[in-house]
C-alpha cells in the first residue's frame, strides 16, 4: 500500500463501514505495525492484542480522521501509544549517567552489510527493555528525544543516554557474533 | 407587610388648633424618631506575644423564627420582620487599627429604636460586652455580646412587630437596631482575621503576625511583618509594605507596594480542614492578579493561570506553574524556572544579573537585556523554538548536538541564560555594545 | 557507529513481520461484526433511552431557561445590562465549542475548563446569597468583578487553544484532533 491515494480511497470506504476496506488497511499496515509494537514491547502475546485494539480503535474514530492519506502515519502513532502504555505498566528504565561523548565517530568498515538481517531483529530483541523501546522510537520510528522523553516519561538526557547505550550494545553484539 | 410610623395627618399646618395638635404630636413622637446609642467600651491588657482572633461576625445570635426578608440596603443587612424593620449592621467595615500599648480595645456601638425612650435603655441595658482572654492566651473578638441572652420572634400568621423578651421576661418591639464595632490591638500581637462573609477589613501596621483565613473580603493594610493569607474571591486585597507573605488565593486580586520575600501558592487552601473544593488541578494560588511594585524573593510554589506582574524583582523561582502569565519590569539577579504554558515578560535584565534558566513549553519569552550587558545563552534546540535574536552583537560561539551557545561580550564575569522551551517563541532584545 | 545507524535507518523494511497470524484479523472482524447486528430488544432499548432523553432535555431546557431568567434579572437589578455580559460569554462559548485540538493536549487545557465550571458554580454562590439577603450593593460588584473575570478567561482559553493549533501547523504531528467539552 504505497499511494496516497489509493489508501485515500479505501479509508473513505471503511468510513462508510465496508469490511473489506478494513481488510485492505489491514492487510496493508498490519505488518510494519506489528513490528514497531513488538521492538517496544518484546512479547510477542500482547502485541497482537495491542494490534488487535489498535485497529479496531481506528476503524471507530474513522471519522475523526481529516486527512485520509495519512491513515498509515495515524495508526502507527496508535499503535506506538498503546504499546508505550503497555510497558508504562512494567517500566524499569535503569539509569544510565549520561555517556554524551563515550564514543566517538569512527570512520569503521561496513562490517553489517553482509549480516543477516533476521539475527540483527533478534539482537534487538535481546536489549534490555528500556533502551530497545527508545531505540526502536529513535532510530525507526523517527521519534525525537524530546518526543520520547515526553511519552515514556524520561528525562531528555535520559533517552539520549539509553538509545547511546542501545546503539553499542547492539554494535557490540552484533560483532562479536560475526567473528 | 410593613408597618409604617404613624403618619403625620396631611392637612393644613397653618391652622392653630392644628398648630397645637401638631407639637402634641411632635412631642409624643419624639421617642419614635429619636434612637438611642449607647457605647461599649472593653479593654483588657494582654502580653506581648498574645493572638487576637477575629471572626467576621456573620450572625450575632439572634435566632429570628418565621420569614426573614431583606431589602435592597447600601450599608446594612436589612432583616425585616412581619411589620417592623430591622436593620443589623453586620460590621461589614472592620477597622483594626494598632498602637504601641499592651492592651486590647473593643469599642462596640449599638444603636437602636423601639416603641420609647425607655425601651431602647432596657434594651440597650441587656447587652453585655464580654471581652476576655482565654486560658491560650487567644483573644478572639466577635460581637462579643450576649446576643443570647434575648430572643426575637417573628410571627408569621400573626401581623405582629419583632420583638425581644429581655432576661426580666419583658417584651419590647424593635424598630431598629444597629451594631458597629472597631479594634484597637498592640502592633506586636499576632492577629488573625476569618470570615467568609461580605465585609472590608482596615488594618493599621502590624508588627506581630497577621493571618488571614477569608472570603469575599476586601482588606485595606499598611504596614506588616509575616503575612499568611489563604483568600477565595477577594477581590482588593492592598498592603503598602510586607517583610515576608506567604499567600494562597483563588480567584483574587492581590496588590503590594514593597515587599521582601512572596511565597505563592504553599500552604493548601483549607476549608474545615479539608483542601478547598478548587483543587482538580492541585494548585494552591489560581484565577489571582498579583500586583507587586519590588519584590526581594519572589518564590511560586504553585500557579495555575494566575496573573503576575512585578515592577522590580531580586530573585525569583517558580516552581511549579500552569498557563500563569509573568510580567515583569525588571529583573536583577536571578530566575530559576519550571513551568508550562506560561509567558514570561521581562521588560529589563540587569547588566548585572547572574543567571537565567528556563524549561518552559508553548510559551512566548520576551527577554530585554540592558544596554552593555555581557552574556551567555544556551539555547536547547532540540525543542521547537522560534528564536528571533534582535540583539545584534550576540553571536553564536558553538552549535554541539543541536544546543547553541551564543555570547555578547568578552567579559569573563557574564550572566548566564539557559533555555529549554518546547513549542515557544523566544524574542530577545538588547542594546549594542 | 553512524554508518552502521544510517544503515539499520535505511532498511528498517526488512525488520517488518514476515506472517502474521490470521487471528488478529479473526479477532477485529468479529468485534467489527457484532457492533453490527441490531436485535429487536436493541431496537426497544434504544426508543425508551431516546424518551428519556428527549424528557431529560426538556426538563434541562427548562432549568436552564430559568437560570437564564434569573441571570438576566441579577444582571438588570445591578444596572450591569450595558456590559453585555452574557451575550459576549455566550458567542466566546461558542466560539470555543467549534475549535479542536490535538488529543494529547486535551488534558492540559482541561486546567482552564475545570476554573471555567468554577467560575460557574461562583455565580451559583451569588444567587443563592441575594435569595437569603437581597440585592447588595458589594454584590453587584463581586457580580462586575465575576463576569470580567470569566470573559478573561474565556479568552484565555481561546489564546491558548490557538497557540497550540499554531504550533501544531508547523510541527505537523498528524495526531488526531478532538472538540473542546464546554
Amino acid at each position: 500500500m504505497n499511494k496516497g491515494t489509493d489508501i485515500a480511497a479505501i479509508v473513505s470506504k471503511a468510513k462508510a463501514d465496508d469490511l473489506s476496506a478494513m481488510r485492505a488497511l489491514y492487510d496493508g499496515f498490519a505488518k510494519e505495525m506489528l513490528s514497531a509494537s513488538l521492538r517496544i514491547t518484546n512479547s510477542l502475546v500482547d502485541t497482537q492484542d495491542i494490534i488487535q485494539e489498535s485497529f479496531l480503535h481506528s476503524f471507530q474514530k474513522l471519522g475523526q480522521l481529516q486527512d485520509e492519506g495519512k491513515y498509515g502515519s495515524w495508526l502507527k502513532r496508535i499503535v506506538i501509544n498503546n504499546s508505550i502504555k503497555f510497558v508504562k505498566q512494567r517500566r524499569s528504565f535503569d539509569m544510565i549517567n549520561a555517556i554524551d561523548k563515550l564514543y566517538v565517530e569512527e570512520n569503521e568498515e561496513p562490517w553489517f552489510y553482509e549480516l543477516d538481517f533476521d539475527l540483527i531483529k533478534m539482537e534487538i530483541q535481546k536489549l534490555p527493555n528500556g533502551s530497545r523501546e527508545i531505540f526502536s522510537l529513535y532510530l525507526l520510528e523517527e521519534y525525537t528525544h524530546p518526543e520520547i522523553a515526553m511519552l515514556l516519561g524520561v528525562s531528555v538526557s535520559n533517552s539520549k543516554s539509553q538509545y547511546r547505550y542501545a546503539i553499542k550494545l547492539l554494535r557490540t553484539r552484533l560483532m562479536h557474533l560475526k567473528v | 407587610m410593613k408597618k409604617r410610623f404613624r403618619p403625620l395627618p396631611r392637612k393644613s399646618i397653618f391652622r392653630f388648633d392644628r398648630i397645637v395638635f401638631l407639637t402634641i404630636l411632635f412631642i409624643s413622637n419624639l421617642s419614635l424618631m429619636g434612637q438611642t446609642t449607647k457605647v461599649f467600651t472593653k479593654e483588657i491588657e494582654v502580653a506581648e506575644d498574645a493572638t487576637v482572633e477575629s471572626n467576621l461576625p456573620s450572625s450575632f445570635g439572634l435566632k429570628m423564627n418565621g420569614t426573614i426578608t431583606t431589602n435592597n440596603t447600601k450599608d446594612h443587612y436589612a432583616l425585616h420582620g412581619r411589620s417592623n424593620e430591622i436593620r443589623v449592621n453586620i460590621i461589614k467595615d472592620l477597622n483594626i487599627e494598632t498602637w504601641d500599648r499592651n492592651f486590647v480595645k473593643q469599642e462596640t456601638r449599638i444603636t437602636v429604636r423601639t416603641g420609647s425612650e425607655a425601651d431602647d435603655a432596657a434594651l440597650l441595658e441587656e447587652f453585655k460586652l464580654d471581652l476576655k482572654v482565654g486560658a491560650d492566651q487567644r483573644i478572639v473578638v466577635d460581637c462579643n455580646l450576649n446576643m443570647d441572652a434575648f430572643h426575637m420572634k417573628n410571627h408569621i400568621f400573626m401581623d405582629d412587630d419583632c420583638y425581644v423578651k429581655l432576661s426580666n421576661g419583658k417584651r419590647i418591639s424593635i424598630n431598629f437596631i444597629e451594631i458597629e464595632t472597631k479594634l484597637w490591638i498592640p502592633k506586636s500581637i499576632n492577629l488573625s482575621v476569618k470570615g467568609n462573609n461580605y465585609a472590608i477589613i482596615r488594618l493599621g501596621e502590624l508588627i506581630g503576625d497577621l493571618r488571614l483565613d477569608l472570603e469575599y473580603t476586601e482588606v485595606y493594610g499598611t504596614k506588616m511583618t509575616r503575612l499568611f493569607a489563604n483568600l477565595e474571591n477577594c477581590y482588593n486585597v492592598v498592603f503598602r509594605e510586607v517583610a515576608s507573605a506567604n499567600i494562597s488565593a483563588v480567584n483574587s486580586s492581590i496588590e503590594i507596594e514593597n515587599i521582601g520575600g512572596l511565597t505563592i501558592g504553599e500552604s493548601g487552601l483549607m476549608k474545615n480542614g479539608i483542601t478547598s473544593a478548587f483543587v482538580p488541578s492541585k494548585a494552591n494560588s489560581a484565577l489571582t492578579k498579583y500586583k507587586i511594585g519590588t519584590v526581594g524573593l519572589l518564590m511560586v510554589m504553585n500557579s495555575d493561570n494566575d496573573a503576575f506582574h512585578a515592577n522590580e524583582v531580586g530573585h525569583m523561582d517558580v516552581k511549579n506553574s500552569n498557563y500563569t502569565k509573568f510580567d515583569i519590569g525588571r529583573l536583577n539577579v536571578t530566575a530559576m524556572i519550571n513551568a508550562k504554558n506560561c509567558d514570561f515578560n521581562f521588560a529589563l535584565i540587569d547588566k548585572d544579573f547572574t543567571n537565567i534558566e528556563v524549561e518552559n513549553s508553548l510559551c512566548d519569552l520576551h527577554l530585554y537585556m540592558e544596554e552593555s550587558t555581557g552574556y551567555q545563552l544556551q539555547l536547547n534546540r532540540n525543542e521547537y523554538i522560534e528564536f528571533t535574536n534582535n540583539d545584534s552583537s550576540l553571536h553564536l560561539l558553538s552549535n554541539d548536538d543541536n544546543i547553541e551557545l551564543y555570547q555578547k561580550g568578552t567579559d569573563n564575569k557574564k550572566g548566564r541564560i539557559n533555555i529549554t522551551c518546547s513549542r515557544c517563541k523566544l524574542l530577545l532584545d538588547g542594546e549594542q555594545l | 557507529m553512524r554508518e552502521f545507524e544510517d544503515y539499520l535507518k535505511e532498511n528498517k523494511k526488512r525488520f517488518e513481520a514476515d506472517q502474521l497470524d490470521e487471528s488478529i484479523w479473526q479477532g477485529i472482524e468479529s468485534q467489527i461484526v457484532v457492533k453490527h447486528k441490531v436485535s429487536y430488544k436493541k431496537l426497544i432499548c434504544l426508543l425508551v433511552a431516546l424518551i428519556a432523553i428527549l424528557l431529560v432535555s426538556f426538563i434541562g431546557y427548562k432549568n436552564s431557561v430559568k437560570a437564564e431568567a434569573l441571570e438576566n434579572r441579577v444582571i438588570a437589578q445591578f444596572d450591569l445590562g450595558q456590559y453585555n455580559f452574557v451575550q459576549q460569554v455566550n458567542y466566546k462559548k461558542q466560539k470555543l465549542a467549534e475549535e479542536s485540538i490535538p488529543v494529547d493536549q486535551l488534558e492540559r487545557v482541561q486546567i482552564l475548563l475545570q476554573q471555567l465550571e468554577f467560575m460557574d458554580g461562583q455565580f451559583q454562590d451569588y444567587t443563592y446569597y441575594i435569595e437569603k439577603n437581597g440585592y447588595q450593593k458589594f454584590i453587584g460588584e463581586q457580580i462586575l468583578n465575576f463576569y470580567t473575570s470569566k470573559i478573561e478567561l474565556l479568552d484565555k482559553i481561546q489564546d491558548e487553544i490557538e497557540k497550540i493549533n499554531y504550533y501544531e501547523e508547523k510541527i505537523q504531528t498528524s495526531t488526531p484532533k478532538v472538540n473542546i467539552q464546554i
